[in-house]
């Protein structure tokens, strides 16, 4: 699944290991999520939509969506 | 520590263990190394688990992979390890120096055993205690690698054995070969834990 968390992320000036711990989980998860290898539960999408302060679908890009 | 350091640095933990145990095995076997030395020198070879384990976690952490869960069960595996090795080494010390009997014999299987259960134990909670789902995730399609590994191996040499093509091997082989399906089931995934 497609997403700008790098970019969010890069606005906020964070680094991932910076967004692991504000998200509670390894910067590992965070490097999978960005680069789309794991598509985060939807409790984890809500905890990134709430810490970015934006609805789900700003951050990630439904598959039916993505052309 | 950067990545690549603490990698090097856990490497070298692994090479110092595998030649320590494996080189003051052969050692022994070639009747280089004799007597009770020879034999403290081997079992203590396996203190390098300690070591081992500590850099590996080093260079986990290093790499964004660590957890609280990932080093709980790093500490219980370790533990359970080291009793392994004693408890092993006792076991068959007891069987050859007495003649045991039925009973005494299922209570030496059991004993060595009793380790790798703890073992198995430690994977399992593992599973159950880790929060972060991609790490868990991945734990679990590893295991099902490993699963996969075993089943295919054990079917494999079991109709080997069947036909009479293959000599029988004991059956407590099977968690070393599981423990391989994990490691190639890292592989498969590119981890980069490998």
């Amino acid at each position: 699944m497609l997403n700008n968390l790098k970019v969010l992320r890069a606005m906020r000036d964070w680094s991932q290991q910076d967004l692991a711990e504000r998200l509670e989980v390894s910067r590992q998860s965070v490097n999978a999520i960005e680069t789309g290898k794991y598509d985060p539960s939807l409790p984890l999408a809500f905890r990134i939509a709430e810490l970015f302060e934006l609805p789900i679908e700003q951050i990630f890009t439904s598959p039916s969506k993505k052309d | 520590m950067t990545d690549v350091a603490s990698s090097k640095s856990s490497g070298w933990w692994v090479a110092a263990f595998l030649i320590g145990t494996f080189g003051t095995g052969a050692l022994k076997a070639a009747d280089i190394l004799t007597g009770p030395v020879s034999t403290v020198l081997f079992l203590a070879s396996f203190l390098l688990i300690i070591p081992m384990v500590r850099a590996n976690q080093r260079a986990m952490a290093a790499r964004g992979i660590t957890s609280s869960a990932m080093t709980r069960y790093s500490r219980r595996f370790m533990v359970a390890s080291l009793a392994y090795v004693a408890l092993l080494f006792a076991s068959l010390w007891i069987a050859r120096a007495t003649d045991p009997g039925l009973a005494l014999r299922v209570i030496l299987a059991m004993v060595a055993a009793l380790p790798v259960m703890f073992m198995i134990r430690a994977m399992a909670l593992l599973l159950k205690e880790e929060q972060d789902e991609y790490l868990r995730s991945r734990l679990v399609s590893q295991s099902l690698v490993a699963t996969g590994f075993l089943l295919t191996v054990a079917t494999l040499y079991g109709f080997l054995n069947t036909f009479d093509v293959a000599p029988r091997v004991d059956a407590w082989a099977a968690f070393p070969l599981w423990a391989i399906g994990l490691g190639i089931g890292r592989l498969v995934q590119g981890d980069p834990a490998c």
